[in-house]
């Protein structure tokens, strides 16, 4: 089959790899259908995620067609068509059991090396390091499930791959975002980053009857889908965050504020230089220069939510201002499994139709292109969708 | 590889000891312990103590010293061999393993001679006093090496028990968790290549497939509660003497259980002051983790994950390197 596969920083290419196989009686084989690139997979084509190896086939965003079931899968039929959670979960552990499915005690076959570096191990992900498994991603024309009876949901076939496809991650980690806020119709919500995970985190925020949310990013169109979507707008090139953030509040501040961008913050000045240079010299793995905003903006006694990702380390976090004006810190892998029902049900309802963050489809074949347009946001890209099949 | 068979290899007395004594509380080994005070451990700490002293006036009165022993004063350079005498005298008092500091003091004999040595060209040594405090060296060093000798052969390694221990949390009761583990056959699902069968005595076969080199015994079960524990200890006391006991707690509020492994086997007897065993034991620990995690994950999903087998564009682009080739 083709896949895209990791060869380095900056370097992903389409090969014709192995087709996958069943190799667990819980596993299944899906045929893929969508697959879409995720602004996390930009963390590893970007260099930034440890452990990768040369060849790794990324994606975790996918959904497509059961074509092979394991002997202990009995509740998928061959020609089902199902939406592949990003996280790989037992149900059966501890964890699982608490709904905690990001945190499944039992998919990551490389444990032992997550606990080395952040001192347990979560889940298994699909195509994102050997740290959370090393298993291969869904950017493939086919991939396989493992825990295929506990992840993949079937999904009605009036719904559109469009529609159901970013179930698989970035609808619930938004939506995760925005329900850790604990929202109320008085409420302010700052979002900081614009891009999917951003988008759908604006979007539920306002679901979740947020009276005002406030979207910041620099890019145009980014900020344009954010109005569209019904937020209030800042481009942090033209306007001071914090002050604008505190005029639009009355001086206190949002009552919750999202990092929606992760260890790849676009930083100004010699803060910026500063980070960039700890980052090359690994002496941090992350560039926290949105969520040191987010937590200086946040009102006393207000909620830090971060669906951003962060792989190890990131330095000057203002502990003080968390400490003193008594933040909350609300972070984590989504548990998708937990959120792919209700969330199904509000596509159904037409409360929301995810598709609308679609900003380009392609081939697989056309991959590497979309990376880089993805990442250095040309085109106005926002969300690339890819057929591979 | 050795220590994949330690690490799932069974058997051992103390711990089967302990089972039974203490409910399963570990003790470590007495092997070591049961050397009670004798001459040698005199001597011995006769030689910390020696090195402390010399070491402190070293440090303290360099200048008086060097006249005293007629080398040229170098305070610095008598400052650092002081500190170097404290440090193994301490190392020699407070370590467990003192052969490879009685080794450390010989090494710092051989110093002090070289440096001695080289006194003698300088103008303002008095050789006499040299001469003699040479012969005081080379008396302390025919000490170092004889007591040396002696406690290396008293730590030998070959003596030596080294115990590793890990714990799980699983979420099954106790029962299920010591049914699954009493079934040797089942020991090839979570112990890596591992093969177990049941002889005729009721004795377990053990074999275990290493790639190179394939390590076979028999063990025997010595203390068994049913649904609490279970110890084990090889009886052909094969290349290396295991022994081992497994328990089954149950957590707080009765969710599930913590599985506790300990396993003890005989040390590897090979040099390089233990560092060799310490290194292995490391490894053994991963190990014996790794494999009380399989055991997790069988006892909890029926299988345990793996990514063995999946595509990658690894062999793709190796391939292709030999074919531009």
């Amino acid at each position: 089959m083709k896949a895209l596969c990791w060869y380095g920083k900056q370097d992903v290419r389409v090969e014709t790899v192995a087709d996958p196989r069943i190799l667990n009686p819980r596993d299944a084989i899906v045929k893929i259908t969508s697959t879409a690139i995720c602004g996390s997979d930009l963390h590893i084509y970007g260099g930034y995620i440890p452990s990768m190896r040369r060849g790794d086939i990324l994606g975790h965003e996918f959904m497509g067609e059961v074509v092979e079931l394991g002997s202990k899968v009995s509740n998928l039929r061959v020609g089902d068509r199902v939406v592949v959670p990003f996280p790989i979960a037992c149900g059966n552990c501890f964890s699982c059991e608490a709904e905690m499915y990001s945190l499944c005690e039992n998919s990551n076959p490389n444990a032992w090396m997550a606990e080395k570096l952040w001192g347990h191990s979560p889940a298994g992900l699909f195509g994102y390091s050997h740290l959370t498994g090393g298993y291969a991603g869904g950017q493939a024309q086919y991939a396989r499930v493992p825990f295929a009876d506990v992840g993949p949901i079937k999904v009605p076939d009036e719904l559109s791959d469009d529609q159901v496809l970013f179930l698989s991650d970035i609808f619930p980690t938004g939506y995760m975002a925005a329900e850790a806020c604990g929202i109320r119709p008085e409420h302010t919500v700052a979002v900081w980053g614009c891009g999917p995970v951003g988008q759908f985190a604006i979007r539920s925020a306002l679901l979740l009857g947020a009276g005002r949310v406030i979207a910041i990013d620099r890019f145009p169109e980014r900020l344009r889908m954010a109005r569209e979507s019904g937020a209030v707008t800042i481009n942090y090139e033209d306007a001071d965050v914090y002050d604008s953030l505190i005029e639009i509040t009355g001086g206190l501040g949002p009552d919750s504020v999202i990092d929606a961008v992760g260890m790849e913050a676009h930083g100004h000045g010699p803060v910026g230089a500063y980070d960039r240079l700890k980052q090359a010299l690994m002496l941090q793995t992350g560039r926290p220069t949105a969520l040191r905003q987010a937590i200086r903006a946040c009102r006393n006694g207000g909620t830090v939510s971060i669906p951003g990702v962060y792989g190890g380390f990131a330095d000057k976090i203002p502990m003080g201002s968390v400490m003193n004006r008594a933040l909350t810190i609300k972070s984590g892998q989504t548990p998708v499994q937990r959120y792919l029902r209700p969330l199904l049900e509000r596509v159904l309802k037409g409360e929301i139709d995810p598709g609308f963050v679609i900003t380009h489809r392609m081939k697989l074949d056309d991959a590497p292109h979309a990376y880089s347009i993805f990442r250095n946001k040309q085109d106005e890209c926002i969300k690339v969708v890819l057929n591979p099949n | 590889m050795i220590l994949q068979e330690m690490t799932y290899a069974p058997a051992g007395e103390s711990a089967t000891e302990n089972v039974a004594r203490n409910g399963g509380q570990p003790q470590s080994n007495g092997i070591i312990e049961s050397h009670s005070e004798s001459g040698l451990e005199t001597a011995t700490k006769t030689l910390g103590w020696f090195s402390i002293a010399l070491g402190a006036v070293e440090f303290l009165f360099p200048k008086r010293l060097a006249r005293m022993i007629g080398t040229p004063p170098k305070p610095l350079t008598m400052r650092l061999m002081g500190l170097r005498e404290i440090g193994v005298g301490l190392g020699i008092l407070a370590s467990e393993r003192k052969a490879g500091w009685i080794k450390a003091r010989v090494a710092g004999d051989a110093i002090d001679l070289a440096m001695l040595k080289s006194s003698f060209d300088s103008r303002r040594a008095n050789r006499i006093r040299l001469g003699g405090t040479v012969a005081g060296v080379v008396a302390v060093t025919a000490a170092d090496v004889i007591y040396a000798r002696k406690v290396a052969a008293k730590e030998a390694p070959g003596e030596r028990r080294i115990r590793v221990e890990a714990s799980m949390a699983v979420n099954k009761p106790p029962a299920d968790c010591y049914e699954f583990w009493r079934d040797a056959g089942n020991f090839s699902k979570f112990m890596k290549n591992v093969e177990a069968t049941r002889t005729n005595g009721g004795q377990t076969h053990l074999k275990v497939r290493t790639g190179l080199v394939t390590f076979e015994w028999d063990a025997e079960i010595t203390e068994e509660i049913p649904n609490e524990a279970i110890s084990w200890r090889c009886v052909n006391r094969a290349k290396f003497a295991n022994s081992g006991s497994v328990r089954f707690e149950p957590r707080l509020n009765a969710r599930g259980t913590n599985v506790r492994l300990a396993v003890e086997y005989d040390s590897l007897g090979v040099g390089l002051g233990g560092a060799a065993d310490a290194f292995l034991k490391t490894i053994s620990r991963h190990q014996a983790r790794e494999n009380l995690r399989r055991f997790k994950s069988v006892m909890e999903c029926g299988e345990f994950p793996v990514t063995q087998g999946q595509p990658s564009g690894h062999q793709t682009c190796a391939t292709r390197k030999e074919a531009v080739r």
